[in-house]
């Protein structure tokens, strides 16, 4: 997200080794496809989804109002938020105990879009040998134009993903026609230019150094894991001692050399330069092109498979592995509380909400009748879909009269409206200040009301 | 057949100390300028706060608000990273050998 990082790239420091990671088929190489097609498809999908005539899910700022599907929360939802966080959070910490990095390898952003950036990056370039190749090269033509196709893939992957971020926060039918008419407004152009350098930056050039250096989660994964937790992992028991060898040749097996041929591919597939066989270290974002490149390699041999494969370090020691356990358990027990309770709380929302604020200009002022009277602005917010017709009334002020322009105002549903009403007493009944409560009753369900604090004042 | 590259993956080089401070500090003020924004302009409406004169018409208008409101806790953020960096990389350790004292 903060792509800034480039811009001293060259001046400041030293120019990075670069990573070329090879292309890599097989199992998990099909299942990363398969996440990053249906992630991204969602990312840029969702957005042109319609539901109940607009858009299904829209953060609408400016309107500080956000649709998702057929229900509309308003800044004072903001604790449902939280609630999401705090699952989101439970829920990695239970799939780490469990499974690892999955998330790392499969679903997290930097490297699902890290994914379509090598794709494209292969599409111009070619594969590693050729990109190593053409980097050596002198700028020839077949150089700039490949390297102009890759910026030019990049720069519109980029821009559109920023358009489609944007989205999100405007309807994005509007973005379209303001972009087609030269009409989009300026802070719409700034957030679709600055999501789009985001990105280009983040999955064109910094990819899994993201991982390495910014990323909290590789550095206290260990809190998570234990023992029973799966990881990538290579068998040194089997592999060892390494040494190359032709398929069907059993004579230096049987002089004790393990199944690892030195090849390499394993390093070379790995996007973020490390040798798994070196043992877990915490730049592995558990992306399997490891395991994946090497079973290729122990098809060809004749060997079988699982040289490099997801295990456990009870596994690798020889002993069971333990799915459920305690701390498994408690995750469990812990993320099923926390999202039954969210979803009874969006399900049996309060549909009203009602804000109180003072009129600034007077603390109180004395009518001609000879009352005391206090201004408030109500603000009553209907997140219900349908409109209602609401009856305001004060709690707390003895012999209160409430004047209003709009009796029974009726607000619209998923709106807000502001009524402005006079409180009075009569002059001499109080002194200073008082609180007192404003109630809000929905006409047609009376047995729902909303209250808000405020404070009355009068002579000293 | 199994042709391994002429060439085995270089080991990736770090990032340059200095280098690996900018990332840190720019990703983690950006984490805490996203949270800032949520948390303050849940609770405050932009046209609510203009008073008079202060924030100006241009800036009580919600899209400019937010967007000044996030750069300005970016901002904020980012200087006290970058103050803790400092602080934690110039400063003493633990570890360091301790200077002889004075004859």
């Amino acid at each position: 997200m903060n792509a800034q990082l480039h811009a001293p790239e060259h001046s400041l420091y030293a120019a990075q080794q670069k990573i070329y990671p090879r292309e890599v088929t097989g199992r998990f190489a099909r299942l990363r496809v398969a996440a990053v097609l249906v992630l991204l498809g969602i990312f840029y999908g969702l957005p042109w989804l319609q539901w109940d005539g607009r858009q299904a899910v829209l953060f609408d700022l400016p309107a500080r109002k956000f649709y998702i599907f057929g229900i509309t929360f308003f800044p004072q939802d903001f604790f449902l938020l939280t609630w999401l966080l705090v699952i989101a959070a439970l829920s990695l910490f239970f799939f780490t105990a469990l499974a690892g990095r999955l998330w790392c390898g499969y679903a997290c952003p930097q490297t699902v879009w890290t994914q379509a950036f090598v794709w494209m990056e292969r599409l111009a370039e070619g594969k590693r040998a050729q990109r190593i190749k053409l980097d050596k090269q002198p700028w020839t033509f077949n150089k700039l134009w490949r390297k102009s196709l890759k910026q030019v893939l990049w720069i519109s992957f980029s821009l559109y993903t920023g358009y489609s971020f944007v989205g999100y926060f405007s309807p994005i039918h509007g973005l379209a026609e303001g972009i087609t008419q030269f009409s989009l407004g300026s802070w719409e152009t700034f957030w679709v230019l600055f999501y789009g350098f985001a990105t280009y930056g983040n999955a064109g050039h910094m990819r899994e150094q993201v991982c390495k250096y910014m990323c909290p989660y590789a550095r206290f994964q260990s809190a998570m894991s234990d023992r029973n937790t799966l990881i990538i992992s290579y068998d040194a028991k089997r592999g060892e001692p390494r040494g190359s060898r032709a398929r069907g040749d059993d004579q230096l097996a049987k002089q004790g050399q393990g199944d690892c041929v030195d090849c390499t591919l394993c390093v070379q597939a790995c996007p973020t330069g490390i040798d798994i066989r070196r043992g877990l270290q915490y730049d592995c974002i558990a992306c399997a092109a490891c395991i994946d490149a090497c079973d290729t390699v122990m098809d060809k041999l004749g060997s079988p498979r699982g040289l490099v494969r997801y295990s456990t370090q009870a596994q690798l020691d020889g002993k069971a592995t333990r799915i459920l356990r305690p701390r498994i358990f408690i995750y469990a027990m812990l993320l099923t509380l926390l999202t039954a309770g969210f979803g009874y709380a969006v399900t049996h929302r309060m549909p009203f909400d009602v804000d109180v604020l003072r009129d600034r200009n007077a603390l109180y002022r004395t009518t001609s009748e000879g009352l005391i009277e206090n201004v408030y602005s109500i603000r009553i917010i209907n997140k219900d879909q349908h409109p209602h017709a609401f009856q305001l009334s004060i709690d707390g002020l003895p012999n209160a009269t409430i004047d209003t322009d709009v009796p029974q105002p009726v607000v619209a549903g998923g709106a807000v409206m502001t009524v402005v009403i006079r409180v009075r007493v009569p002059e001499g009944q109080e002194h200073g200040g008082r609180d007192i409560k404003v109630i809000a009753k929905a006409i047609d369900r009376p047995a729902l009301h909303v209250t808000s604090k405020a404070r009355f004042f009068s002579e000293p | 057949m199994i042709e391994p590259d002429e060439e085995l993956t270089p080991a990736a080089s770090p990032w340059s100390r200095l280098r690996e401070a900018v990332g840190v500090v720019l990703w983690s003020s950006f984490l805490a300028a996203c949270l800032e924004t949520m948390l303050f302009f849940a609770w405050f409406d932009p046209p609510l706060l203009s008073h008079d004169d202060f924030p100006p018409a241009w800036l009580a208008q919600r899209p400019t608000a937010y967007a000044v409101g996030f750069f300005f806790f970016w901002c904020c953020s980012a200087v006290a990273a970058a103050f803790t960096a400092y602080l934690i990389e110039s400063g003493p350790h633990a570890s360091d050998v301790p200077a002889k004292p004075q004859q």
